[in-house]
C-alpha cells in the first residue's frame, strides 16, 4: 500500500471516529477532481455542482461501507459520481455546453503566454468540450477518465463496472468518435496516439 | 526479428507512457527504446501527444476555490439534511400523479354519468314454459303447456300448442293401430 493509500485510511478512521476535520480533508483531497470529472461528463456547471455535493453527502453518510481492499478511495468516489452521473443522463436531456463558460474567458492563461497563444489554447478547449458533447455518454466517461484523469484501465473498469477490454474499446471507440470533430491540432494528437 | 520487436515495442507505448506495464514487460520496451531510433521518435510523439491531450481535457471543468467553497458548505448542509434532488424528484412523481388523477376524472365529471364498476350481475330468475309431451292418436308429441318453474302462468290456462313439427321418421308400429297387426310371438 502506498503512502498516499496508508494516509487516506487513516483519515478515513479519523473520520468513522467522529473527527469532522477529517471529512474536510478528504473533501480537500477529492472534491477537485470529482467536480472536475462530473463537469466533463455533464458539461454544466450547476448540474456538475450538484452531481459533486450528492457524491460526497453519499459518500460521507456511507463511509463505513467503503473497503480499501476492494478499490481506492479514488475509485470509489469517481464510482459514486458516475453512478449520479448516469441517473441524470436517464433523464433523456441533451448534454448542453454551459454558455457561461464559453463566453467567459474563466481559465487564466499562464504568464508565460502570449494573447495569440492563451486565445488558441482557449479556442482549442472549446472544440475540445464541443466534441466531448457530441460523444455518447459511455464514450465520454472512457475518454475523460483516461485522459482527463489518468486512470488506468484497471481503474476505469472498476469504475464504469465493465470489463477491462471492454473499458479498452470504449477509449478506442471514443477516440474514431473524436477524430472527425476536433481541430487540425486535437486531430493531430489523436492520430498520433492512435497510429499503432 | 527487429520488425517483430519494433511491433511490440510499439503496440505496448501507450502503456510504457501511462506506466501500466508490468516491470518485465517495461524492462523490454525501455530496452528496444535504447537501441531503435524509429521506434524511439514514435514514442516521444505518442508521449507528447498524451501529455497534450491529457492537458486539454485536465482544463475542463477545473473549478476554483469559492466555487469548491460553495459545493463544501452544500455537502455539509446536505450531511445535516435531506439532500434537495430526492425531494425534487418527489415533487415531480407526485405532479405527475395528481395530472394523471385529474386526467382520470375529468371525462367523468364532464358526462356526469355514473360510474358502472365490473360487478357481475347476479342470475335474476325468468318466466319460463315447460311443456308436457303427451302421446297424441297420431303417434306424434303433441306439446301442451303444464307449468312453469317458478310460477304457473295463469294468463293462459289452455295452454299453447306447439306447432306440428314434420318429423323425418316412420311412424311408430302401431300407432295408427298397426300393434294388433303384429304377429304375436
Amino acid at each position: 500500500m502506498t503512502q498516499d493509500a496508508n494516509e487516506i485510511k487513516q483519515i478515513i478512521a479519523r473520520c468513522l471516529q467522529g473527527d469532522q476535520t477529517g471529512y474536510a480533508a478528504l473533501y480537500d483531497q477529492f472534491g477537485a477532481g470529482v467536480y472536475r470529472l462530473c463537469y466533463s461528463l455533464l458539461l454544466n456547471r450547476e448540474d456538475a455542482e450538484d452531481i459533486a455535493q450528492e457524491t460526497f453527502v453519499y459518500a460521507f453518510k456511507n463511509l463505513h461501507r467503503y473497503k480499501p481492499e476492494l478499490a481506492s478511495f479514488k475509485t470509489w468516489l469517481y464510482t459514486i459520481a458516475i453512478c449520479r452521473c448516469r441517473n441524470l443522463y436517464r433523464r433523456n436531456r441533451p448534454i448542453l455546453i454551459d454558455l457561461s463558460t464559453l463566453l467567459q474567458n474563466t481559465l487564466p492563461a499562464p504568464t508565460a503566454d502570449t494573447p495569440e497563444a492563451a486565445m488558441a489554447r482557449r479556442s482549442a478547449q472549446d472544440a475540445l468540450e464541443k466534441a466531448l458533447a457530441s460523444l455518447s455518454p459511455r464514450l465520454r466517461e472512457a475518454i475523460v477518465l483516461r485522459y482527463g484523469h489518468g486512470l488506468t484501465y484497471r481503474e476505469m473498469a472498476e469504475v464504469m463496472g465493465c470489463p477491462q477490454k471492454t473499458a479498452e474499446s470504449r477509449v478506442r471507440l471514443a477516440h474514431d468518435a473524436l477524430r472527425g470533430r476536433l481541430q487540425p491540432i486535437g486531430q493531430g494528437l489523436l492520430e498520433e496516439l492512435l497510429s499503432f | 526479428m527487429q520488425f517483430a520487436a519494433c511491433n511490440h515495442c510499439r503496440s505496448h507505448l501507450i502503456g510504457y507512457i501511462n506506466r501500466e506495464l508490468t516491470p518485465a514487460a517495461r524492462r523490454r520496451v525501455a530496452e528496444h527504446l535504447d537501441s531503435c531510433p524509429a521506434c524511439y521518435s514514435v514514442y516521444l510523439r505518442k508521449r507528447d501527444a498524451a501529455h497534450e491531450l491529457a492537458n486539454g481535457l485536465t482544463l475542463i471543468g477545473r473549478s476554483d476555490a469559492p466555487q469548491l467553497g460553495d459545493i463544501w458548505n452544500a455537502v455539509q448542509s446536505g450531511m445535516a439534511g435531506p439532500r434537495r434532488r430526492p425531494w425534487q424528484f418527489q415533487k415531480q412523481h407526485s405532479l405527475v400523479v395528481l395530472l394523471l388523477i385529474i386526467g382520470l376524472l375529468l371525462p367523468w365529471s364532464f358526462t356526469q354519468r355514473q360510474v358502472v364498476l365490473a360487478v357481475p350481475v347476479p342470475p335474476t330468475p325468468r318466466d319460463t314454459q315447460i311443456t308436457q309431451h303427451t302421446p297424441s292418436s297420431t303417434g306424434f308429441v303433441a306439446l301442451e303447456p303444464a307449468a312453469t318453474a317458478a310460477a304457473p302462468s295463469t294468463a293462459n290456462p289452455g295452454g299453447t300448442m306447439t306447432p306440428r313439427v314434420e318429423s323425418n321418421y316412420a311412424p311408430l308400429p302401431g300407432a295408427n293401430g298397426e300393434l294388433n297387426d303384429l304377429p304375436n310371438y
